[in-house]
């Protein structure tokens, strides 16, 4: 070849180098799911970018536990102090370790604390998804870079003990790098994938903290137990790491835990509480520090056993207090435009609580449902009165008669018909409130499903829930092993359901629910569930 | 490494740079540098026996013609390779399989062992034999340089899965000089990624319903079986057929020439052509070193049928140790001796090309007979075959299939749907090119040398096709190369 008929050809090379990357990008921005700046598993705590520099008094990192439990909206309204959740589902102590190094690098934190659990809670086989949830929205940086690497390491290593067969330390770490390489079997394009198509990281109102104002649900049937009891490695690595950083920006850090009806217990607070002042940082132990939470139902949310936003306010509250005295915290100065930003975030949290129609205040009926061959009828206490008289009607009855005089919150009222609609109210016998009579609130109630049964053959599972149809509807809910709740899966009118959306290698369990329907509003039973065989 | 991986890619992207890099007269050493390296990522330990197997059989060669005015010494020192050889496949691949049948036997229950075999073992003692009796024979002259003889034996392209060169068509391409030069290379580089695709966009994909077909006999239907069996065919193909492109690819960018090891078989004709035209390099070793010392078809028919099963047998007990591969060696012998006797009888040739029908009932009745046959080939162990065939016969369940292949299309599982219409797609795409390449209307010397628009769209199709449609990452059991464990 001539020297210009290289050149012509290097020329050449080049062009189609270029063009293969502008169409490589422009995929992986269509294949990148699109997930809103509100949802855990997106960008939740990515909105930080858009926080104006050295503007974060309090730098808050950790899992799911973290953002469920502080909120730096409430924190805010108490003090003035300003703070964020940079936090991900699942986050261990990689992200947490180059999530604080990325954010030390735009903000100037008097104070960093780090949630604990992911120093000794297990692996599970779901940790690709979750370091997802951290790497995917971050900006572009050699701290994201430093956490693909790491991770790289733990995960492929990690997944490929459970299946041999899943992608290697080199797939791994290009799928982070090169996300098409991970989203590539996407089929299932949505219109927001055209319309997020260039911008899907977004101003996060609620500063990284995701806050819910359901229930902890006490017909949830939880087989999950926390056994974990040693440190893990990762953390073992990356733990030290955090202190040396906070120590070289002379910055002062705590490691705490949080009160949770499930993942945490005392052999893993000790484990985890020795580890990490055997490495010379402060641990608090906020689970049995703030243990009186975990007997009140109404602080935490349905089935996860984390704090719900009732819950988050006591524990923002007392946990602010400390550090604000601790460490000395003073309210940021700030614009008037940014106390404005500030207080419309506010606003815009209370109208969402608001919305959520969780009232919950003391005194009311917070909970009228189906529970076995029974009404459950719940209440919130005020502080000064224990007794309540419990009033019931039926449909057909014009006055209420009172069933009794209740010692504590709730009622499970046996004598009920199928198909009948029951309504309760409360009246507080002792206390500042004595005499007030709450709202009332009605439920149908409906026998739960006899007998579920849940057969595999091949790619599908036929649930099978009754021999006739006697009800209107039936509520099919499912979840895989390891899951804190069950997800709603169909509202069917037949007698079985076939579920044909099954991962491989994945054991489901269902839960169904009769359902009545009743002036235009659905009624559901107890649920019934069962194991698929 | 397998040639699929991320890790394959890295380092030929680094192996052709340093390599081009280098003067000519270092460039033997780095390609055996880079061989060991690759044979070595496998197992360090294993990779003892390739350093062996080279040894061994260099000086066995060098001796052996040394020896050649006495044909008793010669005979002997071959025997001692060949048997040498033999031994060490037999050791790594068959002690179980004899452990199995001693047990079922004798009623015994001698527990058995967890060997590893070497990486491309059966592949390295075939062109070993062939080599020493080539010597033996006179037919190549044995190699003085150990270099160019532990390249002949390790080349990284095809040392996992060849094809089996011999050494007279590959030695002396190492004497060589090597230039860069940019059609063969542009070609190499299509052909590579064809091979790419076939392997990752369409054989991955298949092995995820033929995996969990075969994997749960017991609750498949016979007809979902059947379904599973030639599906197999189809991803066998795609996967032996794609391998060997890219190792014929990435040596035709080194500058090296390959043989084909496959030409369309499914296009075939009669069983008898369709075993010319897949694994050639395989079926030519055994032509040459097994069918024809045993008499060929120079003698009478019975004996030549017997020389076909012999050599069918010898095939299938390469390709493993199990009752499966046996019975499939058998199998295909039996067919190609059906075909001879009824050519004998009718005293008619084979199968010409016809018109376009007649020869789509001829490629379709060799697709089904071999098809079927991959059956054993796919089960391996006695106790699968006779439950496939349990079920076949018992449980056929052609309405349960259809009522969900029904379902598929008109439920509500969007994915799977998706799922397979895209593997149909890809399937499709290498059927339109076999077809095309059949009939000389497209190749990648065509490719490479033709209009760069046309060039760039294809190879963009292609790159894009493995990215997207590949079955590769999280979601899918990626499949390693189904002729990795040969």
């Amino acid at each position: 070849m001539t020297k210009k008929e290289i050149k012509k050809e290097v020329f050449f090379v080049i062009i189609f180098l270029l063009i293969f990357v502008l169409a490589f990008t422009a995929l992986t921005l269509l294949y990148y799911p699109k997930r809103s700046p509100e949802d855990s598993t997106g960008n939740l705590s990515n909105g930080i970018y858009l926080e104006d520099e050295n503007s974060i008094d309090v730098l808050l990192v950790g899992s799911c536990n973290m953002y469920t439990s502080f909120n730096p909206l409430f924190f805010y309204e108490n003090t003035g102090i300003t703070s964020y959740d940079r936090t991900c589902p699942d986050q261990n102590m990689i992200s947490s370790y180059y999530y604080i190094e990325e954010t030390l690098k735009r903000q100037t934190p008097k104070v960093v604390v780090v949630d604990s659990l992911f120093v000794g809670d297990k692996d599970t086989d779901e940790r690709e998804a979750y370091n997802r949830c951290a790497v995917d929205f971050m900006r572009p940086n050699l701290s994201k870079l430093g956490l693909i690497n790491a991770l790289s390491k733990y995960e492929s290593a990690y997944m490929q003990s459970i299946n041999p067969s899943n992608p290697s330390k080199a797939l791994t770490w290009a799928g982070y790098v090169f996300p098409l390489l991970r989203y590539h079997h996407r089929m299932d394009f949505k219109k927001e994938d055209l319309t997020f198509f260039l911008d899907y990281t977004g101003y996060n109102y609620h500063k990284g903290s995701e806050s819910h104002s359901n229930y902890n649900n006490i017909n949830f049937e939880y087989d999950f137990v926390n056994n974990s009891t040693e440190v893990r490695e990762d953390a073992k690595e990356y733990v030290p790491k955090i202190i040396k950083l906070c120590k070289e920006k002379n910055i002062p850090l705590i490691f705490i835990n949080t009160p949770n009806k499930y993942r945490w217990n005392d052999t893993l607070t000790s484990a985890v509480k020795n580890y990490i002042e055997s490495q010379g940082g402060t641990f608090l132990d906020l689970y049995h520090e703030y243990g009186d939470m975990l007997s009140h139902d109404y602080y935490f949310e349905s089935n996860t056993g984390r704090l719900n936003v009732y819950g988050m306010e006591v524990f923002t509250e007392r946990l602010g207090s400390y550090l604000v005295e601790k460490f000395s915290l003073k309210p940021t100065p700030m614009s008037d435009a940014k106390k404005a930003q500030w207080q419309s975030d506010i606003n815009t949290l209370y109208a969402k609580m608001k919305e959520e129609g969780a009232p919950l205040e003391d005194g009311q009926l917070a909970q009228v449902c189906n529970k076995d061959d029974s009404i459950l009828v719940r209440w919130n206490l005020f502080k000064d009165c224990k007794n309540y008289e419990l009033y019931k009607r039926s449909g057909a009855e014009k006055e209420y008669t009172l069933l009794g005089k209740i010692d504590g919150n709730d009622y499970y009222d046996k004598a009920v018909k199928e198909g009948e609609e029951y309504s309760y109210y409360i009246v507080p016998c002792e206390g500042a409130h004595k005499g007030e009579k709450s709202e009332e609130a009605s439920y149908v109630f409906v026998e739960k499903p006899k007998e579920v049964t849940a057969t595999r053959h091949g790619e599908e599972i036929t649930v099978t829930f009754a021999k006739e149809k006697k009800y209107d509807s039936f509520s099919v809910e499912r979840r895989k092993y390891g899951d804190f709740r069950f997800f709603d899966l169909a509202t069917v009118e037949d007698v079985e359901y076939k579920d044909t959306a099954l991962k491989e290698d994945t054991v489901y369990f269902y839960r169904v629910m009769n359902c009545i329907e009743k002036d235009g509003k659905t009624y559901y039973s107890d649920g019934t569930a069962c194991k698929e065989n | 490494m397998a040639f699929n991986t991320i890790e394959f890619l890295l380092f030929f992207f680094v192996f052709f740079a340093l390599y081009y890099i280098f003067p000519q007269k270092a460039r033997n050493v780095l390609l055996l540098a880079g061989s060991l390296f690759f044979y070595a990522t496998n197992s360090l330990p294993l990779s003892l026996y390739i350093i062996l197997a080279i040894i061994s059989t260099y000086i066995l060669g060098l001796l052996i013609q040394k020896n050649s005015q006495s044909k008793k010494a010669c005979n002997a020192l071959l025997s001692v390779g060949v048997v040498a050889l033999v031994a060490a496949l037999a050791v790594f691949k068959y002690t179980n399989f004899f452990i199995r049948g001693f047990n079922s036997i004798f009623s015994k229950d001698v527990s058995q062992f967890n060997i590893i075999a070497p990486l491309g073992i059966s592949f390295i003692t075939f062109s070993a034999i062939s080599y020493l009796v080539d010597v033996k024979r006179e037919k190549v002259i044995a190699e003085k340089n150990i270099l160019k003889y532990a390249l002949f034996l390790s080349f990284f392209p095809k040392v996992m899965q060849g094809p089996i060169e011999k050494a007279s068509d590959i030695i002396p391409q190492f004497e060589k000089e090597h230039k860069f030069q940019l059609i063969p290379a542009r070609e190499g580089f299509v052909t590579a990624l064809f091979g790419l695709f076939m392997k990752m966009a369409v054989a991955d994909r298949i092995a995820i319903p033929v995996n969990e077909i075969f994997g749960s006999l017991s609750e498949q239907t016979g007809a979902r079986i059947i379904a599973g069996v030639f599906l197999f065919a189809v991803q066998l193909y795609a996967d032996f057929a794609g391998y060997s492109l890219i190792a014929i690819g990435s040596s035709q960018i080194l500058g090296f020439n390959i043989k084909q090891n496959f030409r369309q078989p499914y296009f075939s004709l009669s069983v008898s052509e369709f075993w010319r035209r897949w694994h050639i390099s395989l079926n030519t070793w055994l032509k040459d070193y097994i069918y024809i010392p045993l008499g060929g078809s120079r003698c009478s028919k019975a004996r030549k049928y017997f020389n076909v099963m012999v050599t069918f047998l010898v095939s299938g007990f390469w390709h493993g140790a199990d009752v499966g591969y046996i019975i499939w060696g058998g199998l295909n012998g039996a067919y190609v001796v059906g075909e001879n006797v009824y050519r004998d009888i009718r005293k008619k040739k084979e199968p010409a090309k016809a018109n376009a029908f007649l020869n789509f009932l001829m490629q379709a009745k060799t697709f089904i007979l071999v098809g079927f046959s991959w059956l054993f080939f796919r089960a391996q162990t006695a106790e699968d075959i006779a439950l496939s065939f349990k079920q076949i016969f018992t449980n056929f369940g052609l309405k349960n299939y259809l009522d969900y292949l029904i379902n598929l299309v008109v439920g509500k599982s969007h994915d799977a749907l998706l799922g397979y219409l895209v593997t149909g797609f890809c399937t499709f795409i290498m059927i339109v090119a076999d077809i095309l390449i059949t009939n000389k209307k497209i190749s990648a010397g065509k490719i490479a040398q033709g209009n760069r628009f046309l060039r760039w769209i294809i190879l963009y199709a292609l790159i894009f096709m493995i990215i997207l449609l590949g079955a590769y990452g999280f979601g899918y059991n990626a499949s390693s190369f189904i002729y990795d464990r040969f």
